[in-house]
């Protein structure tokens, strides 16, 4: 009944044990609901494409650019200088910046909704939105917080 | 007419309970205590599970659920709301969060998925045990949970990224608790602790 040698030492008694205690019901129910949680994992974080860009900056949103736009690159200007966003194919990544540390643009391309770039010494935020227009309001503020 | 004062006047709860016989009585008083003394178990490992450190806040062991599935397969659906009800409120009260987000989260998760177990151990008793009974418990619990988060605090559709990992983590923590109400009920059954009046 069990392939491996799950019937031999203190864990296996006990796994024997509550392997006899469960109905048929329970077996069909827990193999049926753990396919289901399996299968979650590849087919629910297929995210939505056709994102939108938010780039922010410390005067407030700059703008919002859609993802799949051909390549452009756009100019923020920020306390330390003008940092440069380069937005395309459906991805976007910080080109250049004026920062010292260089995080922003050693962070890549990014293409995902939720995901974002911050350069905090520039004060430069690009950040990957759905497409739904509640979220642009909603999503500018937090999250939610709960204890 | 005077008959009818006297039966008027003698239906408070004091001469009902003397209408019953002795048996039903003592029935009656442990049911009681037990009811209460389980709720307040519920209560205290609901208070004890805030207390341990998750590598996630979104994951829960739901130890409160043994003894509210243990209500459930002792005296029913009623009970078992009653006890989930007052785990959610008292446990609130003590832990801090009375009447914030999480207060509602709870009790709303706990009702739904109390009614839902209740109502699949009432018709499918022997057909499922109670391990198959929490697991879908805790499915519920957290279903019911995430929608509410969906609709009422985070109106994106991001979280249900998260999704996998909660229905994964339901399946082991919600097999666990089956077992473990499995075994309180039984103990429960044996040795009948209460022995008052």
């Amino acid at each position: 009944m069990f392939p491996l040698a799950f019937d031999q030492g203190w864990f296996g008694g006990i796994a024997i044990k509550v392997f006899r205690r469960l109905t048929w019901g329970d077996r069909i129910l827990i193999l049926l609901l753990m396919l289901i949680s399996l299968g979650s994992f590849f087919f629910l974080p297929a995210r939505g494409k056709n994102g939108r860009v938010i780039i922010q900056a410390e005067q407030g949103i700059i703008g919002l650019y859609s993802l799949d736009s051909p390549r452009r690159v756009i100019s923020v200007s920020g306390p330390l200088g003008s940092s440069r966003v380069e937005i395309g194919g459906g991805r976007v990544r910080m080109l250049s910046s004026p920062c010292p540390n260089q995080v922003c643009t050693k962070a890549g391309w990014i293409e995902q909704q939720g995901q974002m770039i911050c350069c905090v010494p520039n004060q430069v935020l690009i950040r990957i939105v759905g497409d739904e227009s509640k979220e642009n309001e909603s999503s500018l503020h937090l999250d939610g917080v709960t204890r | 007419m005077n008959s009818d004062l006297e039966a008027m006047t003698s239906t408070n709860s004091l001469n009902r309970s003397h209408s019953l016989n002795r048996s039903q009585r003592r029935e009656k008083i442990n049911r009681t205590v037990l009811l209460s003394l389980l709720s307040s178990l519920a209560v205290i490992l609901f208070i004890v599970e805030s207390a341990i450190p998750n590598p996630l806040p979104y994951l829960r062991l739901g130890l409160a659920n043994i003894v509210i599935m243990a209500v459930i397969a002792l005296y029913g659906l009623r009970d078992g709301l009653w006890v989930s009800f007052l785990r959610s409120m008292v446990g609130s009260l003590l832990i801090g969060t009375f009447l914030g987000p999480s207060f509602w989260l709870s009790i709303s998760g706990g009702l739904v998925s109390t009614m839902a177990m209740g109502l699949m151990y009432r018709l499918f008793s022997p057909f499922f045990s109670l391990v198959g009974i929490s697991v879908v418990g805790a499915y519920v619990h957290s279903l019911t949970q995430m929608v509410l988060v969906f609709v009422f605090l985070i109106k994106r559709k991001e979280i249900f990224c998260l999704l996998p990992v909660i229905l994964m983590s339901c399946l082991i923590s919600g097999f666990i608790n089956g077992l473990a109400a499995t075994f309180l009920v039984e103990h429960l059954r044996k040795v009948r602790p209460i022995n008052l009046l």
